[in-house]
């Protein structure tokens, strides 16, 4: 397999929810970064694991789908825009605290950056629009208390 | 000077710099049917330049540090930070941020699309919400659930 083919089949097991076969994909120092948030997940196992944000996102977004637009290698480098879809129907932790479901329809651009070693990721950089998601699910109206706060 | 999607693509962040702010300059390098994608919106035509104003304005000494440039033939995909300093205001649709002097340092990525030596698509993957946390501005989710059950009733 080439590296954007061993990267599709990553995101066929993300969809899958085959967190141990999603972990598999990584080098044992990969690391994953959400962007978004600043946070970074080392390592197979754990709330820090590489797998933990696929658990996240399948228990918020039952329906999760990473709906790849295109896809952009160059050596080691495979880079894709993407959009993550899905119906939060149960809890969705965040740096800022737990958000209970909405019931509300997230359809956010995304774009991942993954770097890889001897057919393995060694770093996946997730740039997902924290912003949109927050907004379709409700709760970034909420900007005005703060703006009027300050 | 040479057209190849690296050159444009780098010149488009020269251009864009705080300290440069050519827009004009920016928007020429688009061809007449080039887009810019952030977040939810699409920019075209007269609008091309509206991101540059709209980040100076905020943050006039704004500098995007390149980290990594990827080039494949007419793609350029680049992992970067968006920096500067909050000293002007920053105008959301819920109303003025007033600037508080923090400095940023927002990640992203980028993707651009060059043909026949002009940009024809740039996407703008910026952690809007890592920016916003610079400036100050928190999540309230147990405001914004309130709100939202009150709404329902």
């Amino acid at each position: 397999m080439n590296n954007e083919q061993i990267i599709r089949r990553a995101y066929e097991l993300a969809e899958k929810v085959d967190v141990k076969g999603w972990v598999e994909c990584f080098t044992p120092d990969g690391t994953f970064t959400d962007m978004s948030i600043g946070v970074t997940y080392h390592g197979p196992d754990g709330p820090t694991g590489v797998g933990k944000t696929v658990e996240v996102y399948a228990k918020a977004f039952p329906d999760m789908h990473r709906e790849l637009y295109r896809f952009f290698s160059v050596g080691d480098v495979v880079v894709v825009e993407l959009a993550l879809q899905g119906t939060h129907k149960g809890p969705l932790p965040t740096p800022m605290g737990i958000l209970p479901p909405t019931g509300k329809r997230m359809d956010a651009p995304c774009c991942d950056v993954f770097r890889l070693v001897n057919g393995k990721i060694q770093s996946f950089d997730c740039y997902p629009s924290g912003t949109v998601i927050f907004a379709q699910l409700g709760v970034l109206s909420n900007i005005e208390a703060a703006i009027a706060r300050s | 000077m040479t057209t190849d999607a690296e050159t444009l693509a780098r010149r488009a962040y020269q251009l864009a710099e705080g300290s440069v702010m050519d827009v004009q300059g920016f928007v020429d390098l688009f061809a007449d049917d080039g887009e810019i994608n952030a977040g939810t919106m699409t920019f075209r035509g007269e609008q091309l330049g509206w991101l540059v104003v709209f980040l100076a304005k905020f943050a006039p000494d704004i500098h995007p540090e390149l980290h990594r440039v990827v080039v494949q033939d007419n793609i350029v995909a680049v992992e970067l930070a968006i920096r500067g300093t909050f000293t002007g205001p920053y105008e959301s649709p819920a109303g003025v941020l007033q600037p508080n002097g923090a400095k940023l340092d927002v990640p992203g990525a980028d993707f651009w699309v060059v043909e026949d030596g002009k940009i024809k698509q740039f996407n703008c993957h910026v952690s809007v919400n890592i920016l916003l946390e610079q400036m100050g501005v928190q999540a309230d989710f147990a405001a914004a659930i309130k709100a939202q059950h009150v709404s329902k009733l």
